[in-house]
């Protein structure tokens, strides 16, 4: 059972965004006095860059402006029937809207019809900001309807602000305003903290531990969420603390198959076993069937804990997941560490040597490998567990 | 609508590939449809987005590219964008590719042109109503006779013949057959809401004689004004379609241009002209009509780099975004599979299309329907498709 508590936002505990912040506001502007300009923005990054708690400012700031605001969380709707989902979400949307919640229509569209009808009238009078959190993590059977029957529909008014967030898979929307014509909010992803601002909210959030900001950063590269779980829980915990969204039962097997991965650049089905059979110590991982490695691969992108990279041609792991990770087993279970870079190694060498039309690229990889092992020899040196095959490429 | 280009290739599914792409972890063959008109996933695998950008909006604009490089794949995008929605509060497109077999020439007169217009956005409208009843339910006497009247001087059959098959039927799918089997739109209404709409829509006719042609196509304006459609976009395609213009530029500017000296003047009643054209016109228009072509002008040139994306794209919708590219599915013999493809091919999207599903055939008979693809795939697919292009 993890022991990990997330920090709710709370307005005095945030920090900066204030170049975001300032897009929402003129965005807000436009919509408020009813300019052109305001259409749909997108907000996107890595877990726990700060997504969500960006977002709760600028509700909080909506709020104190009186601007109508709907938010909508696909998370809450995952694993549920995609029709009966987009159905409570018209509901939703409706009954906050001024309009009915019960006998909006006998299908999809002619809900969407009413909806819109009573969502009309309300924009009359005043304009309306919709936020859609998770919407990239969402299943992609929900996300066609969502879009038919409201997002599309919303997009074409002239008096919503709609803002889209979430990480990992970018939809392929039909609809030009949720695409094309959507802007990016934080160029094109929201960043993270630079040494400064991971101080600052340290000061913030964890003021024991501001001290420690720049060792902090240097594990975590700045992200807001790293920054406070390595600040409070330690760098075990802290990895706990990213996994939550995975179920419990499931958690232990999910941080397990993320171990055994996190040394490399880019993983596929090919990989997986090799790095798996290290991991566990068990050749036998080694036999697994590519439809078998391939329940792995698509387990970690369920959870948003990796993605297709199309600059490295293969699956990465989240950044900030993998960062501490990776740093977890360096510090805690270095030989382990050792032997997963060591296989990495030892397979692109192979790789590199059976195929000629790809050497280049998998020299590259073996080269990152053999870097990295030299790169901490002195702290592996110190371990008295490492076996001698573990060490011969140091 | 269909293609305005025709289908290079007529392929037969080769048995396996379906399975293989299966086994690879695709949702459905992106490789397939060669015609763009066909493909129900094509606005979700659109690329060029800057291209698309230049085209949406309220405003002319101009899009050239070669024969079969995806001009009627771009103009069908668009019309799809139209057709979000349940509502009239997007532009209305009409489809226009000029009816050469019809007029038995090419160069239409500004009276041609319109009579065809209105044909072609009086048979969109009545697809699109038969989807949504509700815009005509709404309407008063005069509102409904007006649109009973247009399809029945418009539509290329007569109208009761349509709502006979509907009333039979009790669906929109023989009316689609009859009109325009690409036709797709979301959500159409039961049999009994059907029924009402034909009803109520032969009930509103008055039988009245059908006016001179330009009075045809004010009276759509009219209707689709009254029925709240903010602008309207005439999508013109096509015009390389007769053999007097396959291989004729200036015979195309011909054709086009009584629609050009109107355009200006459409601009300014909220009707668009979105041209979709051969690049080979681009300079002949350009100079006949410089400022029309001062601005939203985009000519697509297909670089094996964007070639290659037109394969990403497709694998990352097909995926469900579990991977973007080839190489996912690929032996790690074999990496940027795309670019390989991208300079093997001539520079148009269907050929890149025709050459990676051979990528796949090549696979499925030397391998079998699983197993990731290799080089001897690749290399394979190339050279047969090489010599059928009459290479080495």
């Amino acid at each position: 059972m993890s022991t990990v508590q997330l920090l709710s936002y709370s307005p005095s505990l945030f920090v900066n965004r204030e170049q975001e912040l300032q897009i929402l506001e003129e965005r807000v502007q436009a919509l408020k006095e009813g300019r052109d300009g305001h259409g749909v923005l997108i907000l996107l990054g890595e877990r726990g860059v700060g997504k969500t708690w960006l977002r709760a400012h600028f509700e909080h700031q909506l709020s104190q402006e009186r601007v109508p605001v709907v938010r909508l969380d696909l998370k809450e709707y995952a694993g549920k029937d995609p029709a009966w989902a987009v159905a409570d979400i018209l509901q939703r949307v409706s009954a906050e809207t001024g309009g009915p919640r019960e006998r909006l229509g006998a299908d999809l569209a002619e809900m969407s019809r009413t909806v819109f009808r009573h969502l009309q009238k309300f924009l009359q009078q005043q304009p309306l900001v919709v936020i859609v959190d998770h919407v990239y993590e969402s299943d992609w059977a929900l996300l066609p309807l969502l879009e038919d029957y409201l997002l599309g529909p919303l997009a074409a008014e002239r008096r919503v602000l709609l803002l889209l967030t979430g990480r990992g898979r970018l939809y392929p929307w039909k609809n030009p305003e949720l695409s094309t014509l959507a802007d990016p909010l934080g160029k094109p992803e929201l960043k993270p903290f630079d040494p400064l601002l991971t101080k600052e909210q340290l000061q913030h959030q964890a003021p024991l531990q501001a001290h420690r900001a720049d060792e902090i950063y240097a594990l975590t590269g700045g992200n807001p969420l790293g920054n406070y779980l390595v600040a409070v829980y330690g760098l075990d915990q802290a990895v706990e603390g990213l996994l939550e969204p995975v179920p419990e039962e499931q958690r232990r097997t999910v941080r397990e198959y993320l171990e055994a991965l996190c040394v490399l650049r880019a993983f596929d089905e090919e990989r997986i076993p090799n790095m798996l059979a290290a991991y566990y110590g068990d050749a036998s991982y080694r036999q697994w069937t590519y439809a078998r490695s391939r329940r792995v691969r698509e387990e970690l992108i369920r959870w948003g804990l990796a993605r297709w990279d199309a600059e490295q041609r293969g699956y990465v792991m989240d950044r900030i997941v993998r960062q501490l990770i990776e740093r977890y087993l360096q510090t805690q279970k270095p030989e382990l560490w050792c032997r997963l870079h060591q296989t990495a190694y030892e397979l692109y060498q192979q790789w590199a040597s059976h195929y000629p039309a790809t050497r280049e690229r998998w020299l590259e990889e073996a080269e990152y490998h053999r870097q990295r092992l030299q790169e901490y020899g002195p702290l592996l040196s110190r371990s008295e567990s490492i076996s001698a095959a573990d060490r011969r490429i140091l | 609508m269909a293609s305005s280009t025709p289908t290079l290739y007529q392929m037969p599914d080769p048995s396996g590939v379906p399975e293989w792409l299966r086994w690879a972890g695709f949702r459905f063959d992106p490789f397939g449809p060669l015609d763009a008109a066909a493909d129900p996933h094509l606005s979700e695998y659109l690329v060029g987005h800057e291209v698309f950008a230049r085209v949406w909006g309220d405003g002319i604009s101009w899009v050239f590219a070669p024969a079969g490089g995806g001009k009627t794949a771009l103009r069908i995008s668009v019309m799809q964008a139209c057709w979000v929605g349940q509502e009239t509060n997007r532009p209305f497109p009409i489809p226009y590719v000029p009816p050469f077999l019809a007029w038995g020439h090419a160069r239409p007169s500004e009276e041609e042109h319109l009579m065809a217009l209105a044909r072609s956005g009086a048979r969109v409208l009545f697809l699109a109503m038969a989807h949504r009843p509700h815009w005509f339910f709404r309407l008063g006497v005069s509102g409904r006779r007006d649109v009973a009247h247009l399809f029945y001087w418009n539509l290329p059959g007569p109208l009761p013949v349509y709502l006979n098959l509907c009333r039979q039927s009790r669906q929109i799918s023989p009316l689609r057959e009859a009109l325009d089997p690409t036709f797709i739109l979301r959500d159409p209404p039961d049999g009994v809401t059907l029924q009402q709409w034909c009803d109520e829509l032969e009930s509103a006719l008055a039988g009245q004689p059908a006016p001179h042609p330009s009075e045809r196509w004010a009276h759509l304006l009219a209707v689709l004004k009254m029925l709240g459609f903010p602008s309207i976009y005439i999508l013109a395609d096509g015009f390389d379609g007769a053999p007097e213009t396959i291989d004729n530029p200036m015979m195309i500017v011909d054709c086009l241009r009584p629609l050009l000296y109107r355009a200006e003047k459409w601009a300014q009643e909220r009707v668009f002209l979105k041209a979709f054209l051969p690049t080979e016109t681009l300079p002949l228009l350009a100079e006949e009509f410089p400022l029309l072509l001062s601005d939203h002008v985009s000519v697509i040139h297909w670089t094996p780099d964007l070639l290659a994306e037109i394969i990403r794209r497709r694998v990352y919708v097909a995926s469900g975004g579990n991977f973007g590219s080839l190489d996912a599915v690929a032996s790690p013999a074999l990496r940027d599979v795309e670019i390989v493809l991208a300079r093997s091919v001539m520079p148009l999207p269907r050929e890149m299309l025709v050459l990676t599903r051979r990528v796949i055939e090549e696979h499925v008979r030397r391998e079998g329907t699983e197993g990731l693809l290799t080089g001897e795939d690749v290399e394979a697919a190339i050279s047969q498709y090489t010599q059928e292009k009459g290479g080495p």
